[in-house]
């Protein structure tokens, strides 16, 4: 096929923990750390895909890598089949204005100096474009900052939070990206800005030719921008598939932690709750085996070995023991849930 | 207010308040003409945008208004006794840092980073009472218990918890001088969704163990409908809405408070279209003599750029004294918008 952008495949990223003079006064080997460890994910031309997952699970380093700020460790990530590791000078410019990113928060990553005009004039002339008043009013309109007069003299200062986000879009679509990666673009947000910035987005998207990585971590928000989903637990991605169908039905133990942690906004509504104590850490202990175990509820002896991706459904996958195809009994259990549900 | 407020029950009673800013432009009215009470036992909820004055209204509870911000009308109680009015006089001043515990807006980054949280805690002991180091330990690790953080912990330093930890933490040594009312602004922000769950399940285990009353301040309704029950809606100063959680609900009355509702994502409804609020909050110079609200409503004729909207009892077919009920609006056109909105199902 050949529209697929970007192909993530097994990309590992192993970062060495600090370590004490002690340590390395012993020569100790230092502890390593796996912040993204054997991540396969394909973005094809005009799809969304969400990656969820609590602080420290990894999400902004897999951005990261993306964006090259770093090298991954272990495996690759492709641009239209191409290696990123690999490219010449001019294809990695190509892919550098092809591949744009909005930030997680509006009030630090604008220029103060900049006025709206030339915050989105900049990345045209890095790139070389032309970078003519029509275009600027162009994005402007696009990006729902109307009428454009109004704004292109306007300092960062004069702005709310929501039209700086604004902004923060325009600048990365003024280039005509084939994908953005989205960090947390509405987190900083009141619910009243959050509410137009998600209505934005998604507008864009089913206007323009382009594609979205949105990482968050608020799972209420995805179905707005992204009708892929991928559950991202200490590195690993432990659950993937359409948006609703997991929101409706997921299947590993974290997912619905996470799904069960959101605030239903309707006091009559009296969730169960599944409290997960605790922070996602990176341990010794969990190098090896299912990461989540010290924190799940249905911890079996098998979830000691690493589970395996399985597949719930076509596109619906799972890597946890509990719908692991070789545990017979369990897996009469989940499909006959499965069924009911549907 | 509706109903008759039963004093000894009233902990605290803010009444008629308004508080200025001195501002280049003229005086800034950050907080107008609020009325609003905490019972005993309460969980009350102040919801708002940014900007809408609900930091400036628990400065003020607190004493803590900036150089330039000035109480013109209006008093404060707790427990019956005057706290503060429009002489800006302090009065009961010991009584008030014991009684009243205060979470300030990202408070988790304020906890010293090179000293332990026994020690911490002792600072705190040397301040309001005579314990000693060994007194306060043991009660830290009470509050630990409460706030479910491992109890041999206590004498780690605050980089070693996690967000999370850091805000139950804080939670714990606002609790240590045994308050009778905690105010919370904005607990659960900067937190992602586990760790904002554990703040909430523990801030109302609290409430059940401890028969404690928390203003909770937010810009996120969700959180109030989650663990309030009551609720307070304040939009550019006035106070818009008010009344018992689940009657403010199902029978919301003022526009902004219905638009804010359908702004918030609810994840039972993922393909529900997310309502906008259009515009921006008034800078509110000089005179408050309209609806603060009127130039986003889509509600909005003449008359409401013309009075003040003050809070009043929406009509009930229920029996009127029982507390549930209690629900206040300021909007001239509530019932036209609440038959709108909820039509004729009553």
């Amino acid at each position: 096929m050949t529209n697929e952008i970007l192909q993530l495949e097994n990309v590992e990223m192993r970062y060495q923990a600090d370590q004490s003079l002690f340590d390395r006064v012993l020569r100790r080997d230092p502890s390593v750390i796996p912040a993204v460890d054997g991540v396969s994910l394909t973005i094809e031309q005009n799809e969304s895909h969400a990656v969820i997952g609590e602080s420290g699970c990894g999400k902004s380093t897999l951005i990261e890598l993306i964006s090259g700020l770093h090298e991954p460790t272990n495996g690759e990530i492709q641009y239209h089949g191409k290696s990123i590791s690999e490219l010449s000078h001019e294809e990695k410019k190509d892919y550098q204005l092809n591949v744009q990113m909005i930030f997680q928060d509006p009030y630090n990553s604008l220029n103060p100096k900049f006025s709206v005009r030339e915050s989105l004039q900049e990345p045209l002339k890095i790139h070389g474009i032309d970078t003519s008043e029509k275009k600027i009013i162009d994005i402007c309109e696009k990006v729902e900052l109307t009428p454009p007069e109004e704004y292109l003299d306007k300092k960062p200062f004069q702005l709310s939070g929501g039209e700086r986000q604004r902004v923060s879009i325009g600048r990365a679509l003024v280039v005509e990206p084939e994908v953005i990666l989205a960090d947390e673009p509405v987190s900083m947000l009141d619910v009243s800005t959050q509410a137009s910035v998600l209505n934005l987005l998604s507008n864009l998207l089913s206007q323009l030719d382009v594609s979205l990585l949105y990482i968050s971590h608020d799972l209420s928000t995805v179905p707005y921008v992204s009708e892929k989903l991928n559950v991202m637990y200490l590195g690993r991605i432990v659950e993937s598939g359409p948006t609703h169908e997991i929101l409706n039905n997921s299947m590993h133990p974290y997912t619905q932690a996470l799904v069960n942690a959101v605030p239903i906004p309707d006091p009559h509504h009296d969730r169960e709750r599944i409290l997960l104590e605790g922070t996602a850490e990176h341990s010794e202990e969990l190098m090896s085996g299912c990461r989540f175990r010290n924190r799940c509820s249905e911890v079996m002896e098998v979830c000691e070995q690493t589970p395996e991706k399985t597949h719930l459904s076509q596109d619906h996958t799972t890597a946890c023991h509990l719908h692991n195809d070789n545990n017979e009994s369990r897996v009469g259990e989940t499909t006959k849930q499965h069924k009911g549900r549907n | 207010m509706g109903g008759a407020i039963n004093m000894s029950d009233t902990l605290l009673d803010v009444r008629n308040l308004t508080v200025k800013y001195k501002t280049s432009n003229g005086m800034l009215t950050a907080v107008s003409n609020a009325s609003f009470t905490v019972e005993e036992g309460q969980f009350l909820g102040l919801v708002g945008e940014s900007g809408c004055g609900k930091s400036t209204l628990v400065k003020t509870i607190m004493g803590a208004l900036d150089n330039n911000g000035k109480i013109t009308d209006g008093k404060i109680y707790f427990q019956g006794n005057k706290i503060i009015d429009a002489n800006n006089e302090l009065t009961n001043e010991k009584g008030k840092w014991t009684d009243i515990s205060w979470i300030p807006q990202a408070a988790m980054n304020s906890l010293d980073p090179i000293e332990r949280i026994n020690k911490q805690a002792y600072t705190i002991a040397k301040a309001h009472t005579d314990l000693s180091q060994t007194q306060v330990d043991e009660k830290l690790k009470e509050m630990f218990d409460i706030v479910g953080i491992p109890k041999n912990r206590i004498t780690d330093y605050p980089h070693q918890f996690s967000g999370g930890m850091k805000q139950r933490t804080l939670i714990a040594l606002s609790l240590f001088l045994e308050p009778s009312l905690l105010i919370a602004d904005e607990p659960t922000t900067g937190l992602d969704v586990i760790m904002q769950d554990q703040v909430i399940n523990y801030l109302e285990e609290i409430q059940d163990e401890l028969n404690l009353s928390v203003l909770i301040i937010t810009h996120d309704i969700s959180v109030v409908f989650e663990m309030c029950d009551w609720i307070a809606v304040m939009h550019s100063g006035q106070l818009v809405e008010e009344g018992h959680i689940e009657r403010v609900y199902d029978q919301t009355s003022h526009p902004y408070s219905i638009l804010l509702q359908e702004s918030l994502p609810d994840l039972r409804h993922p393909d529900q279209e997310l309502k906008v609020i259009e515009g921006d909050p008034p800078q509110n110079i000089g005179r408050m003599n309209y609806c603060s609200f009127a130039n986003r409503c889509p509600w909005e004729i003449e008359e409401c750029t013309a009075v003040s909207p003050s809070l009043e009892t929406v009509s009930s077919n229920v029996e009127e004294d029982d507390e549930q009920h209690d629900h206040n609006v300021a909007c001239i056109r509530k019932d036209t918008v609440r038959s709108e909105i909820h039509g004729g199902e009553r």
